[in-house]
């Protein structure tokens, strides 16, 4: 007779679950739930494995001190699960996460969410879910080799399909969150807290997924997941820009009143806010602003209302972005635009050093804008005013004064200013004026301008850009 | 935050989970198993086997999706309840050879202790009540 039966095992594994799972299971739900009896069955031949592992000995002396996790947890999972044991890791963690977000804890749902990823990377790293899937569906052996190659990839085609399920359902709460499933539904109420779990759900799984080689994925299924969030981002950011899109097309500027106005530019200035600009988004938040701003100043609306300081507040974050993305060369192809919403922003500024600050940034970004040129131009013509009046205050004698270089260096300035002045905006019709106020400061303190003609003209010399607006 | 009906519907009524099977079983050995359980089952339980059989053999991919979505199984037996294990657990019998009883001197200068008496179902009281104790 046998001492030691497989009834005897099957009783020993359902003793070990029925001491190990409630702990376990209370302390990966982060102390929020306990297992139920789903979960028990579930789980029955979970903790007999664990016990094999060697990350037990971590985990297991603090399985019932709730301050230890999940730092033990991960210890534990750094020293290493087996792939069985990443599996149903996988599934319970999904499970959890799940569970998290109904009961919108987004916090814990975000590591359970992060944790059932990495045991599916884990599990898909290796051989595990092909001989799995032999056993479950085994090839017939009387096929050709072709044959036998299509079950195979109709089979990891249902594997992918049930993990890509999970992106989807991430992106239609997503969309639920910015109400982009019901294009009938207001778009003022946002649940940023959904928005921002849901988004850097996706972007985790991008991140985690971001260095796996195909050494790693013979078959491709993670570097396809990969793909899945990433584009699964995109498109949400893409019905978000258009939705932004619809939204101004259907307002008035005539009569709508600046709630109406206002609220595709704070709604996406919003969102955006919560998941990253991205290339599209700016270029499109800031050709939008600069249009609507043109329409409301050629329409008037500019001096009834204060809508366009307000729009031009909401995107100026957008404008930066793209201002560095040009810069850094990562996008390319509307300079004009963000130098026109420079322009913008700098016109009703009364500060000559902020002006000339930003006039000369959307000069830097499109070298040669019509309007950002003309007033640069004018302010270095206060560049030039500034030096001639100190130069205004210097006596005639001090020019014999040896090793005085004041007036020199006061008129030096006056000179380069002017001289960027012109060359900015060469038809600005102050210049003249500055022009002949230098050369009657210079005859009096005796300083000869010509000594700085051969001087090297500024460099910055691009064709101009012509524009209507 | 609403959720779109998924997978999880795949994973919460998975019929590998829910019967503890193994999800390495053969379309037959499912049949053969839950054909057993029916048998022993009861009239409402027997349909519901039956419905969880449909949902695991009727589709192949279905049956593979739940598959994958089942929790990994230590052997073909199948998840049960602690007291169906322990009737099915054998009485220890150990095989080894016990010494013959032989009454020593020892056992019968050691007798048990008061407390152990009191425990003892058949032990006598440790004194006999007076007529004065029944008043």
């Amino acid at each position: 007779m046998k001492i030691w039966t497989q009834h005897h095992a099957a009783l020993l594994d359902a003793l070990r679950a029925e001491r190990y799972i409630p702990p376990l299971y209370r302390r990966l739900s982060r102390e929020r739930y306990e297992a139920d009896d789903e979960e028990w069955r579930r789980l029955s031949d979970w903790p007999s494995l664990l016990r094999k592992e060697a990350g037990w000995r971590i985990i297991e002396p603090v399985l019932e001190q709730p301050d230890a996790w999940p730092a033990a947890w991960h210890q534990a999972t750094e020293a290493g699960w087996t792939t069985t044991a990443e599996h149903h890791h996988a599934l319970l963690f999904g499970r959890l996460a799940d569970r998290f977000i109904a009961d919108e804890e987004y916090e814990h749902a975000l590591w359970s969410w992060t944790e059932s990823w990495r045991a599916w990377k884990a599990v898909l790293s290796t051989g595990y879910m092909r001989d799995l899937l032999s056993d479950v569906a085994p090839l017939d052996e009387d096929e050709d080799e072709e044959a036998k190659e299509r079950t195979r990839e109709t089979h990891r085609t249902i594997l992918l399909e049930l993990l890509d399920h999970r992106i989807q359902s991430r992106v239609h709460a997503l969309r639920v969150c910015l109400s982009l499933d019901d294009e009938a539904r207001s778009v003022e109420v946002i649940d940023r807290r959904g928005l921002r779990f849901g988004w850097n759900a996706l972007l985790l799984l991008g991140e985690q997924l971001r260095d796996v080689e195909e050494a790693e994925d013979p078959n491709g299924t993670l570097r396809r997941i990969r793909r899945k969030s990433s584009s699964a981002r995109e498109q949400i950011a893409t019905e978000v820009i258009a939705r932004f899109e619809r939204m101004i097309e259907a307002v008035d500027l005539a009569d709508a009143p600046s709630n109406e106005v206002l609220l595709p530019f704070e709604w996406i200035a919003e969102v955006f806010d919560i998941i990253g600009y991205t290339d599209y988004a700016v270029t499109t938040a800031v050709t939008k602003a600069v249009e609507i701003c043109w329409r409301m100043r050629k329409m008037g609306r500019e001096d009834r209302t204060d809508d366009l300081p307000k729009i031009l507040q909401l995107i100026t974050p957008f404008n930066k972005d793209l201002f560095r993305r040009l810069e850094a060369g990562t996008s390319f192809g509307h300079n004009s635009k963000c130098a026109d919403f420079l322009v913008f922003q700098g016109e009703p500024l009364s500060d000559h050093d902020a002006r000339f600050e930003i006039f000369s940034r959307a000069v830097q970004i499109s070298p040669g804008h019509r309007n950002a040129s003309m007033l640069l131009s004018y302010e270095y013509l206060q560049v030039t005013r500034a030096a001639l009046g100190r130069a205004k205050l210097m006596l005639a004698t001090m020019r014999h004064i040896p090793g005085n270089t004041k007036p020199e260096q006061t008129l030096k300035e006056a000179y380069d200013a002017l001289a960027m002045a012109r060359h900015h905006y060469s038809p600005n019709e102050r210049i003249p004026d500055y022009q002949e106020q230098l050369e009657d400061e210079a005859a009096r303190l005796g300083v000869d301008l010509t000594q700085w003609e051969a001087a090297p003209a500024p460099d910055d010399d691009d064709e101009r850009e012509d524009r209507d607006e | 935050m609403s959720d779109k009906p998924s997978d999880h519907d795949l994973e919460k009524g998975n019929p590998f989970d829910l019967l503890g099977l193994d999800p390495r079983m053969s379309p037959r050995e499912l049949t053969e198993v839950l054909r057993q359980r029916a048998e022993r089952a009861l009239p409402e339980e027997r349909a519901q086997l039956q419905g969880l059989w449909r949902k695991l053999t009727l589709k192949e991919s279905e049956r593979i999706k739940f598959a994958l979505l089942a929790h990994p199984r230590g052997s073909r037996q199948g998840a049960q309840k602690l007291d169906a294990l322990r009737d099915k657990v054998p009485p220890f019998l150990s095989r080894k050879k016990l010494e013959p009883l032989t009454p020593t001197a020892l056992d019968a200068l050691v007798s048990p202790s008061d407390a152990a008496q009191r425990e003892l179902p058949l032990a006598p009281p440790a004194r006999f009540p007076t007529s004065n104790d029944h008043d």
